[in-house]
């Protein structure tokens, strides 16, 4: 379980912070797949924050909910208030390369493959919490341990 | 010395290695930025992936900037790529404009 792990808001920083988190993810997930998908969300979100929330700092939590057999990550700042899920997050996958908006690929990402993201601003912190449902090993692209 | 590209010519081959995260990333787009404003000898531009363990949207984003400055005359390949990294190439819709190949066979 991490819990409140603190950073200075940095893209410096993400390496450390990867791999403190691929560290706790691969406890519990063995789907090589599935463990990259999970560090590149909580890579696009701390991305996010670093670069647009203005906080000095952030907050990395992840702990897995046995009742729910779910991996649960929290991330906060201290920035503006700030929802990225009210942002447009779909993208065109199928749209023609010219088309393609170089931006907000990695909003689309983790709202693709997280199973339930929320948003709350408590205490002055933005809070993001995201969770991914685990599942048992199948065939259909879904398994996670 | 550049750490990404390695050959500048018709066929221009960038080794994407190791981690490439949003710390790193920029440091693949500066390299590419460059080669890719003289692009006028570029016919085919190869991403050598074999050595790639991780790439998250930042780095994606350059190879999609290639392609897009490149525009549809340049054939532009990614090579080697393990499943983990076609993964996230599919899901971001990546994977089709690129010539996806175990080893480069032009």
């Amino acid at each position: 379980m991490l819990q409140n792990l603190t950073f200075q808001a940095k893209r410096e920083n993400l390496p450390q912070m990867l791999a403190q988190i691929a560290a706790e993810i691969s406890k519990y997930v063995k789907n090589e797949i599935w463990f990259n998908r999970l560090k590149l969300c909580a890579e696009e979100i701390l991305v996010n924050i670093i670069d647009y929330s203005g906080s000095e700092k952030l907050y990395i939590s992840c702990e897995f909910v046995e009742s729910e057999n779910a991996l649960r990550f929290e991330f906060a700042d201290e920035g503006t208030p700030y929802n990225p899920l009210e942002n447009d997050t779909d993208i065109d996958i199928d749209a023609e390369m010219d088309a393609r908006n170089i931006g907000g690929l990695g909003i689309f990402l983790y709202t693709t493959i997280m199973d339930k993201l929320d948003y709350n601003y408590k205490d002055g912190k933005n809070i993001l919490t995201a969770i991914k449902f685990l599942s048992e090993g199948d065939e259909d692209g879904c398994a996670i341990k | 010395m550049a750490n990404y590209v390695m050959e500048i010519g018709e066929v221009t081959k960038v080794k994407l290695h190791g981690h490439i995260d949003a710390s790193i990333a920029p440091e693949l787009m500066n390299e590419l930025k460059p080669l890719i404003e003289s692009k006028d000898e570029i016919k085919k531009l190869v991403f050598y992936a074999d050595e790639l363990e991780y790439i998250a949207s930042a780095g994606i984003r350059s190879v999609v900037f290639a392609k897009q400055k490149l525009g549809a005359g340049v054939e532009v390949f990614l090579i080697g790529a393990s499943p983990v990294i076609l993964d996230v190439f599919k899901m971001t819709g990546i994977d089709k404009f690129l010539n996806i190949q175990d080893k480069f066979e032009g």
